[in-house]
C-alpha cells in the first residue's frame, strides 16, 4: 500500500486549517441597525483631496475612518524637537505611526465636542519629485478644539506634510512634521500627545 | 543530591516574583555586566574625528563625532562624543541642538573581579524666536564586578553600582496670551497678608536633581545538562533625588508696572526600579527547542513635570511570559509557536489621563516548508488581543487576527511561480462603542517569471485585494464600504548591449469602493489607472553614463451606481487624467572619486471633465545641476560629499494659483580623520 507523504499530508492539513480559520475567524461583526449615509469621504486622487478630507474629518467621530484612510501605511509623525523635550522622561511620542494615530484620534473624537481645522498658508515652496510622484508641503495651521482633557482650545504651529502617489495612483500622508510657530501657542503635536494612552 | 538543591533554588527564585505578586516595567536584553571575552583581543582604535553638514530645503544640520577605544589584558577604555546642531531654514527662527559626551573604563583586578567607571554627559535643547528649552544629564557610575562558578555547571554574577545624577532643565515660555494669577504673601506666622496679582504672559522655569542611585544585581546561570539550561537574574537600584525648582512668572501688575514672582519649591523621595528576569531553555533532538522568560518590573519614579511645572509621580508594574517551542516534523518543515502574555498597569499622579492597564496575549505560530532550493511555502497564523483599562478614554478591546501563507517554486531553470495570500482582522471593541470597528483585509498575488537570459527577464503577477470597514454603531455604518483592487503587475528587463538596457514597469488596476448601505449607492466609485515606468541607461564611455526615465500614468475616475434598484451598476467617468514625466540625466566621472551631474526633467498633468468639457494642463520643469566628491585627503582622512542646485518652474495657468517655483540648494558634507 502506498503511503502518503508526510510533508503532503502536513501540507493539505495547513491548508484546510487555513481555509478552516479563514471563515470562521475572519468574519465582521454585524452594524447595529440604523445606519444614516454617512460622510462625504473625496477619494484621493490629488493631494488637496487629501488635505480636504484631513481639514474635515480630523477629531470627527463620523470621520475617523475617512481621516485614517488618508495616511500611508509607513505613516510617521514628528513631534517639535521642544514637546519632544518637555515631555521627558516620557516618550510619549515615540514610533507615532499609522496604528498610534488612528487610536490617538478615535480617542481625540470621543472626547471633543467641537473641532475646526485650517491649513491657513504654505510658508514655503514646494518640493515636488521629478517624477512628480511625491510632494512636500509646508504649511501654517491653526486647530481648535474644545475637549475636556485639554485645558487650551486654540493650537497652531506649522506643518510639513509628505504626500505620496502609490502604485494605485491615490495619494496618502507618508510623513508629517509638526513645528512650532513661535507664536506661544501649543501645538497639533502637544495635542496628539494628550490622547496617546496606553498604547 | 546538590544539583536537586540548585534545581530548588532556581525553581524558587523563577516563579518568586509571580507568586509574590510583584511585577515590573521594561525587559533588559539577555546582556549582563562585562563578557568574559572582553580583554580577550587588545585592539587599539585610533582617535576618529568626523564632522558633517547636511543642508536640505528645510533644514541645515551639523554633526560632529569623536571616538577613541582602546583595549589591554587588564584595562579598556572606550569613549565617544557628538554634538549636533539643526536650524529650521525658512522655520523662523527654529532650531535644535543635541550633545554626548560618554565614556567606559574598566578595570580587571582579578581574573574575576570587575570594577568599571561609567559617565555620560548630555545636552539637548530647542529653541524659536519667542522661547528656548534645555536639559542637561549628567551620570557618573562605579560598579564592580564579581563572577564565581561555586559549583560545576553553574556560575554567578553580581554587580554593585553608585550613579551620581544631575538633571537641569530650563525653560523659557511666552504664554501667547495674558492670565491673571494671584499669590497669597505670608508673613512669619503662615498668616496671609496680602494677594499679590500680576497678569502674566511669560514663564521662566529652572529645575535641578542631584542624586546618588545605588543599585545590584546578580545573575546566575545553572546548564545541568547539554538540553536544559537555567539564567535567573535580579536587580535593583534606589535612588532619593533632591529636586529644585524656582518657577518665574513674568508680566504686569494691575498698575501697568512691570512684575515677577518667584515660587521655590522642593522636592525629595524616593524612586526605585526592580527587575526579576528568568530564561530557561530546553534544546532537544530533532531540532527540537524551546524557551520560557519570565520576567517582572516595578518602578516608582517622581520627576518634574514641566509643562504641568510640579512634580509627577509615575508608578509602573510589568509582567510578562513568553514561551517559544520549534520543532522539525520532517524533511525541511519547521513548525513554530510563540506565545505571550503580558500586562502593564501605569498609574500617574498628576498627569491622571495617561494612567493605563493594559493586558495583552499573542500567539505567532508558523510552519515552512523547504523541501529543496527550488521550492518553499510557509504558513503563519498571528492572533493578538489587547484590553486598555483605567483610561480616562479608549479602553477597550483591540484584538487583531492575521494569516498569510505563501509559496514559490522553479518549474525550471528560466521559469519560477509564486503566491501569496493574506487575510487579516482588526476589531476595536471600545467600552465606548461608538467607535467600534472591525476592519477586515485580504489579499492575494500569484504570478511568475521568465528569464531568457542573464540580461532579458520578465515577471507577471495577478493581484486581488479587498478591505471591508465596518463601523458597527449606527451613527458611524453609513461610512462602510468595501473597496477592492484588481491589479497587473509587469515587469521586463532587457539588456541590449555591453553597454544599454531597458527597463519597463507596467501597471493596471481597478479600485471599486462600494457602500454597505444602499442609501449611499450615489457614493460608489470607480478607478481606473494605467501605468508604464520606462527607463534607458547607457554607459557612453568609461567615465559618462546616460539615463532617460519616462513616467506615464493615465487614470480615469467616476461613479459606479445602479441607475435602479436591483439593476447593474454602470459607471460614468468623471475626470481623466494623464500624468506624465520624463527627465533625461547625465553622470561624468572627470577623475576619480569625482562626479557630476545634471539632470533635466519635464512633468506634465493633464485632467479632463467630460461632463462640463474643462480641461486642465499643468507643466513644471525642473533642472538639477550637482556635483559628488569622495576622495582621500591629507593622508589619512576622507572627504565625501555632494551639492546640488535644485530649480523647478511651474507654467501657471490660473493667476491665483500658488507659485510653485523651487530654487534650492542641497548639500552634505563629510570629513572623517584618524589620529
Amino acid at each position: 500500500m502506498r503511503r502518503t507523504s508526510p510533508g503532503w499530508a502536513g501540507s493539505i492539513a495547513a491548508l484546510l486549517l487555513g481555509v478552516f480559520l479563514s471563515g470562521c475567524f475572519f468574519s465582521p461583526r454585524d452594524p447595529r441597525p440604523g445606519g444614516g449615509s454617512g460622510v462625504v469621504c473625496l477619494t484621493p486622487n490629488t493631494p488637496e483631496a487629501v488635505l480636504s478630507n484631513v481639514i474635515a474629518r480630523y477629531a470627527s467621530v463620523a470621520g475617523v475612518t475617512c481621516y485614517t484612510q488618508m495616511l500611508d501605511a509607513t505613516f510617521a509623525f514628528h513631534p517639535d524637537a521642544s514637546d519632544s523635550i518637555q515631555a521627558l522622561p516620557d516618550t510619549v511620542y515615540a514610533n507615532w505611526n499609522r496604528d498610534i494615530e488612528t487610536r490617538d484620534v478615535s480617542n481625540l473624537a470621543s472626547n471633543a465636542t467641537f473641532h475646526t481645522a485650517s491649513f491657513d498658508s504654505e510658508y514655503a515652496a514646494r518640493v515636488i519629485s521629478s517624477d512628480q510622484r511625491t510632494q512636500i508641503r509646508f504649511y501654517a495651521y491653526h486647530l481648535v478644539i474644545h475637549a475636556s482633557q485639554v485645558s487650551d482650545t486654540l493650537f497652531q504651529g506649522l506643518a510639513d506634510v509628505t504626500f505620496f502617489q502609490g502604485a494605485d495612483a491615490q495619494w496618502h500622508i507618508t510623513n508629517w512634521v509638526d513645528k512650532r510657530d513661535g507664536s506661544g501657542a501649543r501645538t497639533w503635536g502637544f495635542l496628539r500627545a494628550r490622547y496617546r494612552v496606553g498604547f | 543530591m546538590r544539583g536537586r538543591i540548585v534545581l530548588v533554588v532556581f525553581v524558587a527564585a523563577a516563579i518568586a516574583p509571580i507568586v509574590g505578586g510583584l511585577a515590573q516595567a521594561q525587559v533588559t536584553g539577555d546582556t549582563f555586566g562585562a563578557p568574559d571575552t572582553l580583554f580577550s583581543n587588545p585592539t587599539r582604535t585610533p582617535i576618529t574625528y568626523v564632522t558633517s553638514y547636511d543642508r536640505d530645503v528645510s533644514t541645515g544640520t551639523w554633526t560632529q563625532l569623536l571616538s577613541y577605544s582602546v583595549v589591554r589584558p587588564h584595562v579598556l577604555f572606550s569613549t565617544s562624543g557628538n554634538y549636533q546642531t539643526i536650524d529650521n531654514i525658512g522655520g523662523r527662527g527654529l532650531g535644535s541642538s543635541n550633545g554626548n559626551l560618554g565614556g567606559r573604563l574598566t578595570y580587571r583586578a582579578l581574573r574575576n573581579l570587575y570594577v568599571n567607571l561609567d559617565g555620560d554627559f548630555s545636552k539637548v535643547s530647542t529653541h524659536d524666536i519667542v522661547s528656548e528649552s534645555s536639559q542637561r544629564r549628567n551620570r557618573l557610575k562605579v560598579s564592580s564586578q564579581y563572577d564565581t562558578t561555586p559549583v560545576r555547571r553553574l556560575s554567578l554574577r553580581s554587580l554593585l553600582s553608585s550613579e551620581f545624577q544631575q538633571d537641569h532643565l530650563l525653560t523659557l515660555r511666552p504664554l501667547g496670551y495674558q492670565t491673571a494669577r494671584t499669590y497669597p504673601v505670608v508673613n512669619g506666622l503662615g498668616d496671609t497678608v496680602r494677594v499679590d496679582t500680576i497678569f502674566v504672559s511669560n514663564q521662566r522655569d529652572s529645575t535641578f536633581m542631584s542624586g546618588r542611585q545605588d543599585g545590584l544585581s546578580t545573575q546566575a546561570e545553572w546548564k545541568p545538562r547539554t538540553w536544559f539550561g537555567m539564567v535567573t537574574e535580579a536587580t535593583g537600584t534606589r535612588v532619593t533625588p533632591r529636586t529644585k525648582s524656582y518657577l518665574r512668572d513674568f508680566g504686569r501688575a494691575p498698575d501697568n508696572s512691570p512684575a515677577e514672582h518667584v515660587t521655590p519649591t522642593l522636592f525629595e523621595s524616593p524612586n526605585d526600579n526592580l527587575l526579576y528576569k528568568t530564561k530557561i531553555t530546553y534544546t532537544g533532538l530533532q531540532g527540537t527547542q524551546g524557551t520560557l522568560t519570565l520576567s517582572q518590573v516595578r518602578s516608582n519614579q517622581q520627576f518634574f513635570e514641566q509643562l504641568l511645572r510640579n512634580q509627577e509621580h509615575l508608578s509602573t508594574n510589568q509582567r510578562r511570559a513568553a514561551l517559544h517551542a520549534e520543532r522539525n516534523l520532517f524533511r525541511g518543515t519547521i513548525l513554530s509557536v510563540d506565545g505571550t502574555l503580558d500586562r502593564t498597569l501605569s498609574q500617574y499622579s498628576l498627569r491622571t489621563n495617561r494612567s493605563s492597564l493594559v493586558a495583552g496575549k499573542s500567539v505567532h505560530t508558523s510552519l515552512m516548508y523547504l523541501p529543496s532550493p527550488r521550492s518553499r511555502a510557509g504558513l503563519e497564523l498571528d492572533l493578538d488581543d489587547r484590553r486598555n483599562s483605567r483610561q480616562l478614554t479608549g479602553n477597550g478591546l483591540n484584538r487583531t487576527r492575521f494569516l498569510q501563507g505563501n509559496a514559490a517554486h522553479r518549474l525550471t531553470r528560466r521559469l519560477a511561480i509564486d503566491a501569496v495570500g493574506t487575510v487579516s482582522l482588526t476589531s476595536f471593541q471600545y467600552e465606548d462603542s461608538v467607535l467600534d470597528q472591525d476592519n477586515v483585509r485580504s489579499y492575494i498575488n500569484f504570478g511568475g517569471g521568465y528569464q531568457v537570459s542573464l540580461a532579458c527577464s520578465t515577471t507577471v503577477h495577478f493581484s486581488r485585494s479587498q478591505g471591508h470597514i465596518v463601523a458597527i454603531d449606527a451613527s458611524r455604518s453609513g461610512n462602510n464600504n468595501v473597496q477592492s483592487t484588481y491589479q497587473l503587475d509587469a515587469t521586463l528587463r532587457l539588456g541590449l548591449g555591453p553597454r544599454l538596457t531597458v527597463s519597463q514597469n507596467y501597471l493596471l488596476n481597478a479600485i471599486y469602493q462600494i457602500y454597505d448601505a444602499e442609501a449611499a449607492e450615489a457614493r460608489n466609485v470607480l478607478s481606473r489607472i494605467r501605468r508604464i515606468d520606462t527607463t534607458l541607461t547607457d554607459s557612453i564611455f568609461t567615465f559618462a553614463t546616460f539615463r532617460l526615465v519616462h513616467n506615464f500614468l493615465f487614470r480615469d475616475s467616476g461613479s459606479f451606481t445602479r441607475s435602479a434598484p436591483g439593476g447593474d451598476r454602470g459607471y460614468s467617468v468623471g475626470s481623466e487624467t494623464y500624468q506624465q514625466s520624463v527627465s533625461a540625466t547625465v553622470d561624468v566621472r572627470p577623475a576619480i572619486g569625482v562626479q557630476m551631474f545634471a539632470a533635466q526633467s519635464l512633468g506634465n498633468t493633464r485632467t479632463r471633465f467630460p461632463a462640463t468639457q474643462i480641461e486642465s494642463v499643468d507643466n513644471r520643469w525642473t533642472l538639477v545641476l550637482g556635483a559628488t566628491v569622495n576622495r582621500n585627503i591629507l593622508g589619512s582622512a576622507n572627504l565625501n560629499g555632494s551639492v546640488q542646485h535644485v530649480g523647478a518652474y511651474t507654467e501657471l495657468r490660473n493667476p491665483g494659483a500658488p507659485a510653485l517655483d523651487q530654487d534650492d540648494w542641497i548639500a552634505g558634507v563629510t570629513l572623517t580623520k584618524e589620529f
